[in-house]
């Protein structure tokens, strides 16, 4: 983020604004961001933001799950400017195996 | 001939704007933060009572597609707007100069306020303005005793909504 902040500063105002939008609504204006397109469930609980929702400068996408341990908390895994279609979500899908690993343990 | 040199012209312009992707769509600069903070407001407001872009938009007697782009900074919306979005969510719309030292009491504490200005036969902002002045009299006068209102709780960043509704109560019946 602080990259993205210093190379792409209006870039950036547009993300951090995107992020406090998840942050302040709930799950009702999840569901409605999901409606508009600007969040893609990828399956297994991860979701995607996608910051703006098309440019040719790149767009930022940012994966994310709901947190097993808090309702309706989020937990950010991974983000990544891309130009490309398809999303790259293997960092982001370890992180989130690393979360499901540690709540099974936390279970135990 | 002379109008299709002048659209090819502008047809150039226009690529080497749409380069730019910062100037696909209108973005605040940073000291725009009061419209930010008053959509995330407006967002809050309809998350809490569930009332859809679509809705507002209706009571408004306007389109989804109008709600969608002011809450995603897709253009400057004017006085009149605001004020009819802040009435439609049963808000009150007040700008002001004072910026961080205009404060918002959080809505679940709002009762105790209420109770307190009826018992005293106040206004609200009077209330409000009391307890704040009392308060920040007593840490003015007793610095190192009274200059957190959380004193004697647990010693850590975050505090659950019961110990802010305990306090706030304490701080009410000062």
């Amino acid at each position: 983020m602080d990259d993205l902040k210093e190379e792409r500063p209006v870039l950036h105002k547009k993300v951090d604004f995107q992020i406090k939008k998840l942050i302040r609504g709930n799950i009702f204006t999840f569901n409605e961001m999901i409606m508009n397109k600007n969040i893609y469930p990828l399956g297994d609980g991860l979701y995607e933001l996608r910051v703006p929702k098309r440019a040719k400068g790149g767009v930022v996408r940012i994966y994310f799950i709901f947190s097993p341990w808090e309702k309706e908390a989020l937990i950010l895994l991974d983000a990544e400017l891309k130009k490309q279609d398809s999303a790259s979500t293997k960092v982001a899908s370890m992180r989130q195996k690393d979360v499901l690993k540690s709540t099974r343990r936390a279970q135990k | 001939m002379k109008k299709f040199d002048e659209l090819k012209k502008m047809k150039l312009k226009l690529e080497k704007l749409s380069e730019k992707p910062e100037l696909e769509e209108y973005v605040p600069s940073t000291e725009e933060d009061a419209l930010e903070e008053f959509i995330l407001e407006v967002i809050e407001r309809r998350a809490e009572l569930k009332i859809s872009q679509k809705e507002l938009a209706e009571m408004l007697g306007t389109t989804q597609s109008v709600i969608s782009r002011f809450e995603n900074m897709g253009r400057k919306p004017g006085y009149e707007f605001i004020r009819r979005v802040s009435e439609a969510l049963g808000g009150k719309l007040m700008i002001t100069l004072n910026g961080d030292y205009a404060l918002v009491v959080p809505e679940e504490l709002r009762p105790f306020v209420d109770k307190k200005a009826k018992e005293e036969n106040k206004t609200t902002k009077e209330v409000l303005t009391e307890i704040i002045t009392r308060q920040i009299d007593s840490w003015r006068k007793k610095p190192a005793l009274n200059t957190n209102i959380f004193a004697g709780k647990k010693d850590r960043l975050t505090t659950s909504n019961e110990e802010v509704i305990e306090c706030q109560e304490e701080a009410l019946a000062v």
